[in-house]
């Protein structure tokens, strides 16, 4: 029961029997607005990229796809992103925002952790070579011409 | 004196780091890592300042055992901030692989009673201080229940040796929401437990209210505050404020509301 609650929810399956139907509809749209708000504050950028569609954007995206695994807006967004790129709507702003997340941390499973050891990411963008470096001591180098 | 705090998130480190005063805060667990501290939680601690460890995932509702990464993680971080307890929630977030990314009710039933009463139990052996746990908000209930919330969460906190995190907030919305007898409430609650108060902001919208903890705090969750200050002493109040960041004036506005509150209820029984 708990279980067809959650998928009547987030993922539009039939509500279960017994409950007020008005109330779990605002609680549908309440935690799809709360998934929108959360994942436009950890990728402004990309937010921004999709303009006033976002929220229409957002919606289309997040009926085919359930939460990931950590339920994090960053991991959430990451998938959005993903999803804007296919539909040929990042800018390059948004881009550069993607490639910082992809420097830094691995999706395993929906789940976020950081990336560790040396590693070497290179993005070209419509105007600028951006390239990443991540050295034992050193730390990370951003360069960019 | 009752510690007056707020819920620390990265968007108000630093108008908490210039106000002196707050030395009660919270931090969401699973925003932060016990291994990577943010520099202005450090100083924080340093400063005397005490830094609960505020779960929203651990699920303990779920009909399934507790996920003891994340109960590792909170007893970690409990650890690193030296906090003298974990909060959580009495709700379920997931159930079958299923996320909802937010905390929803339980039905109030004998049998949930015994689930959650399980993993409590199971949570506080894995933790190294006590567990203090919250009602929540919540727009619909379950149908068929046996029990009403509060004599749910009394029974709960009380088979399993609990604290309480009461949020009048939450209760303010669910009385309105669901036409709840608040002051009812309060007293059916074992106050004695009490190990801190959650109080937050929310909006009307279609004629229900929601607990948006991005909205100025309304008058009536002050009012029962003020309620809750008259039956018992108040270790710490803690406003909770997570979008839409107001001005600092604004926020300063909300705790002084707050204390205010608190002070006008601990007058009426002379417990300053």
């Amino acid at each position: 029961m708990q279980a067809q609650l959650v998928g009547a929810l987030v993922e539009g399956v039939p509500m279960p029997a017994g409950f007020d139907r008005e109330r779990l509809a605002a609680v549908a749209e309440a935690l799809r607005s709360k998934r929108a708000r959360a994942v436009a504050r950890a990728w402004p950028q990309s937010a921004r990229a999709a303009g006033d569609a976002f929220a229409a954007r957002f919606a289309e995206y997040a009926r085919a796809n359930p939460l990931p695994g950590d339920s994090s807006p960053l991991a959430d967004g990451r998938a959005f992103v993903a999803w804007l790129e296919r539909a040929g709507l990042l800018t390059d702003a948004a881009r550069l925002e993607a490639f910082a997340f992809d420097a830094r941390h691995r999706l395993r499973k929906g789940r976020v952790t950081a990336r560790r050891g040396p590693g070497l990411r290179v993005l070209r963008l419509r105007r600028r070579l951006v390239v990443v470096i991540r050295l034992p001591f050193v730390g990370e180098r951003w360069l960019l011409r | 004196m009752t510690d007056v705090g707020i819920g620390w998130r990265p968007e108000l480190a630093l108008m908490i780091e210039r106000d002196p005063r707050i030395r009660f805060v919270e931090v969401v667990a699973e925003n932060i890592s016990p291994d990577d501290l943010p520099r202005p939680l450090l100083k924080l601690k340093e400063r005397g300042a005490t830094i609960i460890p505020h779960g929203t995932g651990l699920s303990l509702g779920t009909a399934e055992p507790l996920d003891q990464k994340r109960l590792a993680h909170l007893a970690r971080l409990a650890e690193r901030l030296d906090a003298p307890f974990v909060s959580e929630h009495i709700a379920f977030v997931r159930a079958a692989g299923h996320d909802s990314g937010h905390l929803l009710p339980l039905p109030h039933t004998h049998a949930a009673l015994d689930v959650l009463s399980e993993n409590i139990l199971q949570a506080r052996a894995a933790l190294p201080v006590p567990l203090a746990l919250e009602n929540i908000a919540t727009l619909f209930e379950w149908p068929g229940a046996e029990m009403s919330e509060v004599a749910f969460i009394t029974e709960a906190l009380e088979r399993t040796d609990t604290r309480l995190l009461l949020d009048v907030a939450n209760l303010y919305a669910n009385a309105r929401n669901h036409g709840w007898d608040a002051l009812a409430y309060l007293d059916g609650l074992p106050l004695g437990r009490l190990a801190y108060v959650h109080i937050a902001g929310g909006v009307t919208r279609h004629q229900l209210y929601h607990d948006t903890h991005a909205h100025p705090t309304p008058s009536g969750a002050l009012d029962l505050l003020e309620q809750l200050s008259v039956r018992v002493p108040l270790p710490a109040v803690l406003l909770e404020r997570d979008d839409h960041f107001p001005a600092e004036a604004e926020l300063r506005g909300e705790l002084d509301a707050i204390a205010a509150a608190i002070e006008r209820g601990a007058q009426v029984n002379c417990h300053v």
